[in-house]
């Protein structure tokens, strides 16, 4: 009973720490003159691999910066909230060319994604 | 009993010792000095996106000096982050600069902390290379 209840309590501690084991920042950088932010709900296209084939313009450098303790390690999906946040600050449409980098110090696995925010321009 | 307790001091003196000569030696480094071929504001803007991909939260981006600590995490075994990463940076003219990186460890969770001037200037080069002088 009590080894149950001792689990239960390292359980709910654990679960209390979480949030304290990982963090995510990011930022953007305006390319050029800065544009209006768009709503917070505004949808962003997101391109991984190619080019939209309607005409545009870079609008700012986005970056994501996730860092996870425990060994854990983040990936592109966990970054896109943050990135899309950020494209969204920036007053893209969407997002090009994301390279993503990976490091780990220690425990910790640091995951990192630099990207484009683009502005249609039709 | 009496040799135990002696033996503690000793131990604890030891370490206070250990943990004040790094402290010494904390303050009388001065970071990793190089030479960069781009003017200033160049710099500086590759300094602040070099500092970001290193998980920087920038606190201060002044003329000249860019500075931040990087969060800090708890981990399974010791965590990380809490390091304070700096870079300096000077017009020596002719499109040249002295920049000087420096990592400053803090005591709490200094286990889990890295020294990151080598990785700063890789990535100050990195970010140089993607964005080419107009």
């Amino acid at each position: 009973m009590v080894g149950s209840r001792t689990a239960w309590l390292a359980a709910v501690l654990c679960l209390g720490l979480l949030p304290a084991c990982s963090t995510t920042q990011g930022r953007f950088v305006p390319l050029g003159e800065p544009r209006p932010p768009r709503t917070a709900d505004a949808h962003v296209d997101v391109y991984r691999d190619a080019l939209p084939t309607r005409p545009f313009e870079r609008v700012a450098r986005l970056d994501a910066h996730l860092e996870k303790t425990a060994f854990r390690k983040s990936s592109f999906e966990d970054a896109l909230p943050e990135l899309m946040r950020r494209a969204r600050a920036a007053g893209a449409d969407a997002i090009i060319e994301p390279k993503e980098q990976r490091s780990q110090v220690g425990e910790t696995m640091i995951y990192h994604i630099t990207a484009t925010g683009i502005r249609y321009t039709d | 009993m009496f040799m135990n307790r002696r033996s503690l001091f000793g131990a604890l003196v030891m370490v206070a010792a250990l943990g004040a000569s790094q402290a010494a030696l904390a303050e009388k480094y001065e970071g990793v000095t190089v030479t960069i071929a781009a003017t200033a504001d160049r710099v500086q803007k590759a300094a602040a996106d070099a500092l970001t991909v290193l998980g920087v939260e920038i606190k201060k981006n002044e003329p000249g000096y860019v500075e931040g600590p990087r969060s800090r995490k708890f981990g399974a075994f010791v965590g990380s982050g809490g390091e304070v990463l700096s870079v300096k940076i000077t017009d020596k003219g002719s499109g040249n600069c002295e920049v000087t990186v420096r990592t400053t460890k803090t005591f709490m969770g200094r286990a889990g902390q890295k020294v990151w001037d080598q990785p700063m200037i890789d990535e100050i080069n990195k970010s140089l290379a993607a964005t080419p002088a107009q």
